[in-house]
């Protein structure tokens, strides 16, 4: 009887998280499912319109530009965090002031608002009233169209993401790198190894997880960004650094078109699951050959 | 005796400190700061008359305003009262209020009459038959502004008051700007928004209309169409107009109140923001240039009371709006703070400012030469969700991804879509 009552128990408490993770998680995405075969404008009825949303969504190159300006971005920024971090990292391992110092400075990015982040860094790369123009002028250049060049307004916005993220992954290397048994180093100096081959044949290898948690987390925060991009371009110039979920966003509340916009969430996020589930092949790859 | 003495104190205390916890409150959303920050001294005289009413202004980004009035309204939680353009207040309609009635009862004029008693630029947004939607806050026509400092030292003379009394031609006005630019040793010459409104107000000139007055798109009838965008876009890569305006959203108002250009193609609001930046001697507004005609197009702001569903606050709210809709209490305090338009017919303003009333006869000028049918097609609820993809596909121009012909078949298709859709 009381080992019943033990098996019955255990649903009861998986209830509360099963309510939240359904009320906040999957409500949403079955209602914006179903949303994807509605027209809909928020002001007048929804009308039914069956597969159209998604039909016009193949045919739409701005939608397909902004899945392919989405990967850009993130492609371009998840290197430049994953080597700036690991350098932090290693330099900012060790335990003294002057490293923890350091890392607050560094990790204080990742504190600010993102709202607050864009909005400065768009005024510093203005290019009639910004301090980094007005630096550059200073020294005998031309100031730089930083938002209003096409390629180079995508290369500033990924610059942002960077500053706002290198902190974050700064910090799961220094954990990483910390867990790393001296014994390892000191076997390795006895055997002549040199810095270089101590830390690519010991730190990389022992750092696989962290790695990949970095390079996960990443991609994740790269792939959804919304908000640096909104507030420091809206998308512009043109298309140029509009990403999926800017694009997605201005269809449902700059053009009143909400069941095209749900039809477009959805195809981002089965984009989304693929990548994610390639990560994790990548990462299931790597604990078995550990185990070996 | 002390007793009594005592509580009726105590009491007396309880009412000058809770006392405003009886009145109504109400919110005001505003679609721009300096608008608000206007609406807000107005509502300080209210509340002085009226103080069991008590109302918050709160304002959002003009490029934003839309979304967030549409999510109110989605959401079932619309404010108590709304500030809009012309712009926004055709989607709006639907959830506004009709005032015509409370017209009737406040002002002693029936709908139509006090409609009539506006201009007709203005009135066209008001409502059909007795209905009204919302009642004129002011009134806005579109100018040329020009930095006076800058024109001196380049020796240009300028339309109306500064030693030229006809418009310039599109060519002498180009002319103009690359002079002034280049005299002055500018980066840029010209301040452009980055509007639909301001390509309309330009493609006005050329006498070419987008859509008709029915919502349905007619630009690709017009031979010279491609050609007034070429000359739009054309300002741009000259480096007459800073690209940044249009391209990542840099401020016209910064630009040309800070010296970046010595023009700013902008409207009878400026006056407002010139004494907002302190910069009101330097300035003066001009005609607009002469391509097939010239004239201002017209728009102005609105204030209406949505549906909300409680009854207290509908009428008090309702209440405010007559009294800024009565030209002999709110409405006059309104437009001297504001420094704009009055929307009413015979309805003269002291501003107390010998530059506004200058200021004042050239907008005249300009408005009274609008052709309806610039106010009637701006007035469609097809023309307010068409604006993000004209300036959109504009920008693109600018940064030379798109011909002008791409344009004018993607705002043809566009059109057509909402058009089917509403």
């Amino acid at each position: 009887m009381i080992k019943r009552g033990i098996v019955e128990s255990r649903f009861v408490f998986v209830i509360p998280g099963f309510v939240f993770h359904f009320l906040f998680y999957l409500l949403p995405i079955i209602l914006m499912i179903i949303l994807g075969f509605f027209s809909w404008d928020i002001l007048s009825p929804m009308k039914f319109v069956g597969l159209k949303n998604f039909s016009d969504l193949m045919k739409d190159k701005w939608f397909w530009n902004s899945v392919v300006v989405s990967f850009k971005y993130t492609f371009l920024a998840v290197p430049i965090i994953f080597v700036i971090s690991l350098l932090l990292g290693v330099l900012l391992q060790e335990e003294d002031t002057f490293s923890k110092v350091m890392r607050v400075f560094f990790y204080w990015p990742y504190m600010i608002p993102m709202v607050a982040a864009g909005t400065m860094w768009k005024w510093l790369f203005s290019r009639n009233f910004g301090l980094v123009n007005h630096i550059l002028t200073r020294m005998g250049f031309q100031p730089v169209s930083w938002l209003d060049d096409p390629t180079l307004a995508l290369f500033t916005v990924v610059m942002v993401q960077v500053w706002v993220l290198a902190g974050f992954m700064m910090m799961l290397f220094i954990v990483g790198l910390q867990a790393i048994s001296e014994e390892f180093y000191e076997a390795a100096s006895i055997d002549g190894a040199t810095n270089f081959q101590k830390f690519w044949y010991i730190t990389l290898p022992l750092l696989r997880n962290t790695n990949i948690s970095v390079i996960t987390l990443s991609i994740a925060n790269c792939f959804r960004n919304f908000t640096i991009v909104y507030i420091m371009t809206t998308g512009g110039p043109g298309y140029a650094t509009t990403v999926a979920p800017l694009y997605v966003y201005q269809k449902a509340f700059t053009d009143f078109r909400i069941g095209y916009a749900s039809a477009g969430s959805l195809v981002v996020l089965l984009i989304t699951f693929v990548i994610a589930f390639a990560v994790r092949r990548v990462q299931e790859g790597g604990e078995m050959e550990g185990a070996v | 005796m002390k007793k009594v003495l005592l509580f009726t104190t105590i009491a007396l205390l309880v009412v000058l400190t809770f006392g405003s916890a009886f009145a109504v409150e109400l919110t005001m959303y505003s679609s721009d700061e300096s608008k608000a920050r206007v609406l807000r001294q107005v509502v300080e005289l209210y509340q002085e008359e009226h103080p069991d009413v008590k109302i918050e202004v709160v304002a959002f980004p003009y490029a934003n305003y839309m979304q967030k009035m549409s999510l109110v309204f989605l959401g079932g939680e619309p404010p108590d009262l709304l500030e809009t353009t012309a712009t926004y207040l055709p989607q709006m309609t639907q959830f506004l209020r009709n005032v015509g009635p409370d017209i009737e009862e406040n002002l002693g004029l029936s709908p139509q009459e006090y409609k009539d008693s506006t201009y007709d630029v203005v009135k066209v947004y008001l409502g059909e038959e007795d209905i009204v939607h919302a009642v004129p806050l002011h009134f806005t026509t579109y100018s040329v502004w020009i930095n006076k400092e800058m024109f001196e030292k380049a020796g240009i003379a300028y339309p109306p008051k500064g030693g030229r009394t006809e418009p310039w031609t599109w060519e002498e006005f180009k002319d103009v700007l690359k002079k002034v630019k280049s005299e002055n040793a500018t980066p840029y010459a010209m301040s452009i928004e980055y509007s639909a409104d301001k390509f309309f107000s330009y493609l006005a000139l050329w006498n070419i209309k987008i859509l008709d007055e029915e919502g349905n798109f007619v630009m690709d009838q017009y031979e010279n169409a491609e050609k007034a965008i070429n000359e739009f876009v054309d300002l741009f890569k000259e480096e007459l107009v800073p690209p940044a305006e249009w391209l990542s959203g840099e401020s016209h108002t910064s630009n040309f109140f800070g010296g970046i250009t010595a023009v700013d193609w902008a409207g009878s609001w400026m006056a407002r923001e010139s004494f907002n930046a302190e910069k009101q001697n330097d300035v003066a507004p001009c005609y607009v240039p002469v391509i097939e005609d010239w004239f201002g197009i017209s728009g102005g702001g609105f204030l209406a009371a949505p549906q909300t569903g409680d009854v207290e606050k509908e009428k008090a709210a309702t209440d405010f709006v007559m009294w800024i809709a009565d030209k002999d209490k709110g409405y006059t305090e309104y437009i001297k703070r504001s420094r704009d338009l009055s929307a009413y017919k015979d309805h003269s303003i002291d501003y107390g400012e010998p530059l506004l009333d200058e200021w004042a006869e050239v907008h005249q000028v300009l408005a009274e030469r609008a052709p309806a049918w610039s106010t009637e097609v701006r007035a469609t609820a097809v023309w307010s969700r068409l604006t993000d993809t004209i300036r959109k596909d504009l920008a693109l121009g600018i940064s030379e991804s798109i011909t002008a012909q791409e344009m004018i078949q993607h705002w043809k298709e566009e059109a057509q879509r909402i058009l089917s859709e509403l």
